[in-house]
């Protein structure tokens, strides 16, 4: 059995967003990070290793920079790490970016008990598309916005989805792929000793000529090429006024809100 | 210095855990009660920072002397005391082991210290041997294989809350000096060893430190550390790696000082502008940053001679004297510029203020750190 967790560097969009003149996010002046939903992928992952001692893999696309991010999520358990990264690659989309990921853990080697765990979204792009992607692309069952996950047996899951409006628990057949949520649990720190061994944990890179050979990998269906999303315009949408709190209990409130909305003419 | 990936990948591990962890309420708690925060020792033991400078083969993780000297800047950014919990373990409790300790006293007390399973403390001080700690009135008389420990150490950081504590004893009462003084590991809870009331400190609150009194203790021959009569060396040698962490202290607290007045400087308004708009400001801030950035290096390059194995207690002398003074420098600074608020327990430079002021003073006053510079200096 092993897991294969998919991690992204993204910019840190908490602190000041910087955008280039196309409209694309300027990542080179943001400081880069650990996509937060991928974290607690990551901490899925290790916790289901530290209970089945199974493997974990990690794996990303992305420049060669993202080996930093790589070597933290080392440091924090994970056993292996693959880095996706060629020119060939660059500008995906969702739809080449998950066509890519898919081939590469297909390369690498999915066995019938083997998991692979992803976060919601990134917070660059924001589409929670690319988990869905590559389990559609490799054929899997999949599980979206897990809070909960547990192991029945080898082989078998039941996770617990979030959704909005409630709870939904579903079985699952490994191997399959899981989407989770930051509510599934904290991520831990790296440890002092795994930041000492990480730097001998294997760390791959997969370039063009890894990948090229595989049915998913075609110059149709990779980087900008292959994407078929366009970025028309990206703007900063204008700032909302401040909220208003009212105060009381909730007649009061009630009546304060029927107040303001009468004088508005909303009622 | 330019850290390397491993370093800088540490780094942010201890700035991330520092930040998150050590939280303002926490440090609050720390600073009002003075009471030990168990519950964070075991978190900070459950990710290593207790053995960061223990070999692996006892149990630490094994990382260099400038790994472990950007924990305790990293932690004393964010919590002086907290970065307390985490030093003794790699210096005072644990080094003297390590330095001096049978392979099996090795095996039996680093694993377990390392783990943050047992917290182990230094006793040198005593009332009247502070700088001059040669001049210990404790007694070790041999009893069959056994020896009897009568005397009082002052000012043990930490022994409030240790299992074992690493006793310095005159052995040999007709020794002169520095000489005829073992070393010893003792229990906490053996009968004959009692604990002075907790000190009411300055600063540091959170780590507590009293008094060890140690009233015809028996200790077991297995628990001499190094040889009989030769144990002050030791307690020098484990003084100068201990200068190099205190150094590193200095580092956090003054980079904390130079954070919070920077922050409060733009923030602030007097005669219509930014207070840091003014000369009189800015120029402190100036000599906080040279004072920081000037400490910083020094410590670094200190950890680095240490780690190549080059005598470095004049390094770490220069290091700790240096950055606990540019601490309290810029300590002061960090008031002024706050003005009123400063002086008032709502901003964290308050706080700094009454931690640094310790920083010159134990582990080797700057006197003593003067004095041991000049030694290096003028000898031959």
């Amino acid at each position: 059995m092993k897991i294969f967790v998919t991690v992204k560097q993204v910019p840190d969009t908490t602190g000041k967003v910087a955008v280039n003149p196309d409209g694309t996010l300027n990542r080179a002046s943001m400081a880069a990070i650990t996509n937060p939903d991928d974290m607690n992928a990551v901490e899925a992952a290790l916790t289901l290793k530290e209970k089945y001692g199974c493997k974990v893999v990690a794996i990303s696309m992305g420049p060669p920079m993202a080996k930093t991010m790589l070597r933290e999520v080392l440091a924090m358990g994970a056993d292996e790490a693959v880095l996706i990264s060629a020119r060939e690659f660059g500008g995906s989309d969702t739809y080449a970016t998950s066509q890519t990921i898919a081939a590469a853990i297909d390369h690498y080697g999915l066995d019938s008990e083997d998991i692979i765990i992803s976060g919601r979204q990134a917070i660059d792009g924001d589409t929670a598309q690319v988990g869905p992607q590559i389990a559609e692309k490799l054929g899997l069952p999949q599980v979206s916005y897990a809070g909960e996950i547990t192991m029945d047996e080898p082989g078998r899951l039941t996770v617990r989805r979030m959704l909005e409006d409630g709870y939904m628990t579903i079985r699952v057949q490994t191997p399959c792929l899981i989407t989770c949520i930051k509510e599934l649990n904290n991520p831990r720190y790296m440890t002092v000793l795994g930041t000492e061994e990480c730097w001998d944990k294997p760390l791959t890179v997969y370039d063009y000529e890894t990948l090229k050979d595989h049915p998913l990998i075609d110059p149709s269906t990779i980087g900008l090429k292959g994407s078929p999303t366009n970025v028309y315009k990206s703007f900063t949408p204008p700032q909302k006024g401040a909220g208003v709190m009212l105060a009381g209990d909730g007649r009061e409130a009630a009546a304060e809100l029927a107040r303001i909305f009468s004088e508005k003419h909303v009622i | 210095m330019i850290l390397d990936a491993k370093h800088e990948m540490q780094r942010k591990l201890f700035r991330e855990f520092a930040e998150t962890e050590f939280t303002r309420e926490i440090q609050d708690e720390l600073d009002e009660t003075g009471e030990f925060n168990w519950n964070m020792h075991r978190l900070m033991s459950r990710y290593g920072f207790m053995g960061v400078h223990i070999p692996r083969e006892y149990g630490g993780s094994g990382c260099d002397y400038l790994s472990y000297a950007l924990m305790v800047e990293e932690f004393a950014r964010v919590d002086a005391a907290l970065s307390i919990y985490a030093n003794t373990s790699n210096s005072l409790g644990g080094g003297p082991v390590l330095l001096a300790g049978t392979e099996e006293q090795k095996q039996y007390f680093l694993p377990r210290v390392a783990s943050g399973e047992k917290i182990m403390v230094f006793a040198l001080t005593e009332p009247g041997a502070g700088s001059d700690a040669s001049r210990t009135d404790t007694t070790a008389v041999a009893d069959g294989d056994d020896f009897i420990l009568n005397g009082r150490k002052t000012f043990c950081s930490g022994a409030p809350v240790a299992d074992w504590a690493v006793v310095f004893a005159k052995t040999d009462p007709t020794a002169k000096g520095s000489r005829g003084i073992s070393m010893f590991i003792i229990d906490m809870d053996a009968p004959g060893v009692s604990l002075g009331a907790d000190e009411k400190k300055m600063g540091i609150n959170g780590y507590p430190t009293s008094d060890i009194v140690l009233e015809d203790v028996r200790v077991p021959g297995n628990r001499l550390l190094g040889p009989l009569h030769k144990g002050f060396k030791y307690a020098m040698m484990t003084l100068d790696g201990g200068r190099l962490g205190m150094a590193a202290q200095a580092v956090g607290v003054a980079q904390d000082c130079l954070e919070q007045a920077t922050k409060y400087a733009k923030e602030r308004r007097q005669f219509g502008q930014p207070i840091a708009s003014f000369q009189g400001i800015s120029f402190m801030l100036a000599d906080m940053a040279a004072d920081v950035a000037a400490a910083r290096e020094l410590v670094y390059a200190a950890a680095e001679l240490k780690e190549a194995g080059k005598d470095a207690t004049m390094a770490c002398s220069i290091a700790k004297y240096f950055a606990a003074e540019a601490a309290n420098r810029c300590a002061y600074k960090a008031v002024q510029i706050h003005g009123g608020y400063g002086y008032i327990r709502d901003y964290k430079v308050e706080r700094l203020y009454r931690d640094a002021r310790v920083i010159p003073i134990y582990e080797g006053t700057s006197q003593i750190q003067q004095v041991v510079i000049a030694g290096n200096l003028l000898k031959g």
